[in-house]
C-alpha cells in the first residue's frame, strides 16, 4: 500500500515536472549517450520524455500559443541534427535550453518578417480597390482628403513616407520612432483611411 | 505532421553519430594547425625576413610576438567554446575575449606613440606596401579562416556573431604574428597601419561572416 501510494506520487511529480532531478529529467543525459550510439529505443524514449517538457518551455516564451506545437518539432528536428553536439560534461537541460530558445528566436524573426510583409501586402491592396472603384481620376483628390482626417502623427508619417517618398530609416529618424513603429503607423493609418473612403462612397 | 509521427521518423532515421570534440582538443588542434600553415605561407610568401636571427634576440620583438601569440589562442578558444547550443556570454568569456582584444588594443596604442607623426606615412610607397602587407596577411589568413569556419560549422553556435568576432580574431592574431616574421619593416607607422589595425578591422567582419557562415 505504502509502495503503491509512493509510485503514484511519483508519477505525478514527474508528470508535472519532467525538469526535476529526481524525475526522468536525470536519465536524459545517459539516453542521449546511448542515442548517440545508434540506440533507437533509447532515442525514442528521450524525445517522448522532452516533448511536453519542450512544450511547457515554449509556452511561457511564445505570444502565439498556436504555432507552440510547430516551434516543438522544429526543435525536435534540430536536436536530431546536431546531437552530436552533446557532451556529457555538460548539463542535458542547458544543451536542450539552448536550443529551443535558438529556434524560439528564428520563430520569432520569422514571426516578425510575416507581419511586416503582411502590412506591405495591405498597402498594395488599399490603392488598388480605389482604382478599382473610380478609376484614376478623382482617386488623388480623396486620398488627399482622407489623409487630412487622420491624426497629424499618423498624417506625417504617410506624407513622408508615401508621398514624399522617404525610406523608412528616414521617416522614423525624423520623428524619432523606430522603423517598426513607422511601419505600424503606416498599417494603422491606411486602415483609418480606407474606413473614411468606405463612408464616403467606395465599396 | 503529428510530434509523435515526428518522433517515429527521427528514430527510424537514427544512425550513431561521432560526439563533437571538446574545445580544448579543437582549440589545440586548429591552433597548431594555423601555425603551421602560418609558417607555410611566410616561405612561400617570400622566406623569413633576412634579419630573423637579430630580432628574435629583442625583448621588444619577443613581448610583441608572445602577445599576439595569447591572443589568438584565447580567441581561438573562445570561438570553440561557443560553438555548442548551450554556450551563452557568460563572465569568463567576456573575460577572455576581452583580454585577446585588448592585446591588439594595446598593441595599436603602443605604435600609435610611437609612430610620432603619422603624416610621414605619406613617404611609404603606399601601393607597395599595400600590396606586400595588407594582401599578404589576407593571404596568410584565408587557409585557417576556412579551417576555422568548417569546425566551427560543425558545430551548431547561438553565438554566431561571437563565434565569427572570436574566429577572425584568433586567424587574424596567427596571420599577424606570421608577417612580423615575413616583413622586414619594424617601424611603428607601418606595423600600426599594415599589420595591427587591419586585425581589428577583420575581427569587426568577423560577427557579419559569423552570422551568415554559421546560421543552423
Amino acid at each position: 500500500m505504502t509502495i503503491a501510494l509512493k509510485n503514484v506520487i511519483q508519477v505525478t511529480f514527474m508528470s508535472e515536472e519532467p525538469n526535476n532531478k529526481t524525475g526522468m529529467a536525470q536519465n536524459w543525459p545517459d539516453l542521449m549517450l546511448r542515442a548517440q550510439g545508434g540506440d533507437a529505443e533509447a532515442y525514442k524514449r528521450l524525445l517522448r520524455e522532452v516533448t511536453p517538457f519542450l512544450r511547457n518551455f515554449l509556452m511561457r516564451r511564445l505570444f502565439n500559443k498556436e504555432n507552440v506545437e510547430d516551434i516543438v518539432q522544429e526543435v525536435l528536428m534540430a536536436v536530431h541534427t546536431v546531437r552530436h553536439t552533446y557532451r556529457p560534461e555538460q548539463p542535458f537541460e542547458r544543451w536542450l535550453y539552448g536550443i529551443a530558445r535558438h529556434k524560439v528566436l528564428d520563430a520569432m524573426r520569422r514571426h516578425y518578417r510575416r507581419d511586416v510583409n503582411e502590412i506591405l501586402d495591405e498597402t498594395g491592396e488599399t490603392f488598388s480597390f480605389l482604382v478599382a472603384n473610380k478609376g484614376d481620376e478623382g482617386v488623388v483628390q480623396d486620398i488627399h482628403k482622407a489623409l487630412a482626417h487622420l491624426p497629424e502623427r499618423q498624417r506625417k508619417v504617410i506624407t513622408m513616407a508615401k508621398i514624399e517618398g522617404h525610406s523608412l530609416a528616414e521617416v522614423a529618424k525624423a520623428m524619432d520612432m523606430s522603423e517598426a513603429a513607422v511601419k505600424v503607423t503606416v498599417h494603422r493609418a491606411y486602415k483609418t483611411m480606407k474606413l473614411w473612403l468606405v463612408n464616403n462612397g467606395y465599396e | 505532421m503529428d510530434t509523435n509521427d515526428l518522433v517515429s521518423k527521427l528514430v527510424d532515421d537514427l544512425k550513431p553519430v561521432k560526439q563533437l570534440p571538446s574545445a580544448k582538443c579543437c582549440s589545440i588542434y586548429w591552433s597548431g594547425m594555423a601555425a603551421f600553415l602560418v609558417a607555410v605561407a611566410v616561405i612561400v610568401l617570400g622566406g623569413v625576413r633576412p634579419d630573423f636571427l637579430d630580432v628574435i634576440r629583442r625583448p621588444v620583438f619577443l613581448f610583441e610576438n608572445t602577445a599576439m601569440l595569447i591572443a589568438g589562442l584565447l580567441a581561438a578558444s573562445v570561438a570553440f567554446q561557443l560553438r555548442v547550443p548551450q554556450a551563452a556570454i557568460t563572465r569568463p568569456i567576456k573575460g577572455l575575449l576581452a583580454a585577446a582584444s585588448a592585446i591588439w588594443v594595446f598593441e595599436v596604442i603602443r605604435c600609435y606613440i610611437n609612430a610620432g607623426d603619422l603624416g610621414t606615412q605619406a613617404r611609404l610607397d603606399f601601393a607597395h606596401y599595400i600590396h606586400d602587407c595588407l594582401i599578404d596577411l589576407t593571404l596568410m589568413m584565408v587557409i585557417p579562416a576556412a579551417f576555422m569556419f568548417f569546425m566551427l560549422k560543425k558545430g551548431a553556435t547561438t553565438q554566431a556573431l561571437w563565434a565569427g568576432y572570436a574566429a577572425l580574431l584568433a586567424t587574424a592574431s596567427f596571420a599577424a604574428l606570421g608577417m612580423r616574421y615575413l616583413c622586414p619593416v619594424d617601424d611603428p607607422a607601418h606595423l600600426l597601419i599594415w599589420h595591427f589595425l587591419p586585425v581589428l578591422v577583420y575581427a569587426i567582419i568577423g560577427p557579419v561572416i559569423g552570422r551568415y557562415l554559421l546560421r543552423w
